[in-house]
């Protein structure tokens, strides 16, 4: 199946009806890809947002995003020491309150970091920008209905995998380098900033796909939704 | 809070539609409670179905399921894998949701190494609405994503991670992980799950064991004004 292929079974038979976002690790700054002007701020998820509404493609590095979670998450930009980290974070906590005090942040935080590894620091920046308009992609974002995603999950299990899914504080930690890292689709609620400056409706998710573990999947798209579509039917 | 106040905030702050399902293993078979009639097809699915539909309270056990997975996740009852297999191998001539039984048995494996079942130690399952059943042990909350990132919000204000998961097995991944883990967990749960409970295209299912819920219980309000209230604080949106 080609990409145009994969976009169209994704589009007219899972019935994805946002953009579908890609996002691809550069070792180096693209030629033929403009480097995103200014800072989205929060970060990742504000850019996402962008590119949903007005169909870009840009290269972005850590001088174009206030958080640095979706860099760090594809090895394009090295962590903060730990203790700056959270001291950021711990400042975060006093604007936006996400944990119950600084000793449940770090908490947190150790739990994150001991189960989500970041991948090897090895690029600059990444391209982000609508799968059809970026070539070799390393992840695709979909955003879905849980009974879309449950049609994707079902043509993984056809194959013999199951899905996992995470969520908490901090949206790009699941819908980035979990997979980034792993190798591994997984589905995540993310969180309020990213639900929330992505633009996601009440009702849609993340999804995230290496773009090779969709391709595998992407000829049982449309034979999987149909049978889950007309499976009342059968009762 | 109370289960009635947890009840009341889950329905009216948090907004959920659907009825709170309970879920409560018992070792012994109670004397006041009725036996559920017949055989539910495919299982425990089906008579979470029937009791958001009728809001009625029964204990079941195995020679009411057809599929026995909603007990194995309870300890209830138990299936060794050569049973197993000669289910799956049946289930598939009528239900191709692996490719083939190789596929399905290294899924069963997958999902026995990453999803324990609990040890059997019970007699059966009392199902019923959580408004209806004293010390639940599980609760079954069908939301939106929206609601559950609230619900996961708040379990990351006292430090939590939430963890998911989503494949063929609902009862596996709606049941079996929080049961085992005393651990909330979302899920798009899969086909028969989703169609037999009666889930919505926009619903999915998180899954709370009660002593955790009580836990968070008093910051779900709170939690959903300023998650609905985000929007106001940024001038970009």
């Amino acid at each position: 199946m080609t990409k145009d292929e994969l976009i169209q079974t994704l589009k007219d038979d899972l019935k994805i009806k946002k953009e579908i976002i890609a996002v691809k690790a550069m070792k180096q700054a693209p030629s033929d890809i403009p480097q995103y002007e200014g800072q989205a701020s929060p970060g990742m998820c504000a850019f996402v947002g962008e590119i949903l509404k007005d169909g870009s493609v840009w290269y972005a590095t850590k001088e174009n995003l206030g958080c640095f979670e979706a860099l760090t998450g594809t090895g394009t930009c090295e962590n903060m020491p730990r203790d700056k980290y959270l001291e950021f974070m711990i400042e975060q906590n006093q604007s936006y309150p996400m944990h119950k005090n600084a000793d449940v942040l770090t908490e947190y935080y150790d739990k994150v970091d001991d189960f989500f590894k970041h991948p090897k620091v090895d690029g600059t920046g990444i391209v982000v920008g609508p799968l059809s308009r970026v070539d070799d992609p390393d992840l695709v974002l979909l955003f879905v209905t849980p009974h879309q995603a449950d049609i994707l999950t079902r043509a993984r299990a056809y194959l013999g995998d199951f899905t996992r899914g995470f969520a908490g504080m901090g949206g790009c930690i699941f819908t980035i380098r979990y997979t980034f890292h792993s190798g591994d689709p997984s589905f995540s609620t993310s969180d309020t900033a990213w639900r929330m400056f992505a633009g996601l409706d009440e009702d849609e998710l993340t999804y995230t796909f290496p773009y090779p573990k969709l391709m595998e999947v992407a000829d049982r798209i449309k034979p999987t939704a149909e049978y889950v579509n007309g499976f009342k039917s059968m009762f | 809070m109370n289960k009635q106040e947890i009840e009341k905030t889950l329905k009216e702050d948090l907004g959920i539609k659907k009825e709170l399902v309970a879920l409560k293993p018992l070792k012994e078979i109670p004397p006041d409670i009725p036996h559920y009639e017949g055989v539910a097809t495919p299982g425990l699915c089906t008579q979470v179905g029937e009791v958001l539909k009728e809001k009625t309270v029964f204990y079941t056990t195995r020679e009411n399921h057809g599929c026995y997975e909603g007990l194995i996740a309870t300890g209830v009852c138990e299936l060794s894998k050569k049973e197993y297999k000669e289910t799956i191998t049946e289930l598939l001539k009528t239900y191709p949701y692996h490719k083939d039984v190789d596929t399905a048995m290294s899924f069963y494996d997958q999902c026995i190494e990453s999803i324990k079942p609990p040890k059997v130690e019970n007699k059966c399952l009392l199902v019923g609405p959580l408004s209806k059943i004293e010390d639940p042990d599980l609760v079954l909350i069908f939301c939106t994503p929206k609601q559950a990132d609230i619900l996961i919000r708040v379990q990351g204000y006292v430090g939590d991670l939430f963890k998911g998961f989503g494949g063929s097995g609902g009862c596996i991944f709606t049941i079996r992980y929080a049961f085992s883990n005393r651990e909330p967990t979302f899920t798009t749960s899969d086909l028969s799950w989703r169609m037999f409970v009666g889930l919505n295209e926009n619903e999915m299912t998180v899954t709370y064991p009660y002593e955790r819920l009580v836990e968070i219980a008093p910051h779900i309000k709170s939690t959903t004004d300023y998650v609905n209230n985000f929007t106001s604080m940024f001038d970009n949106l």
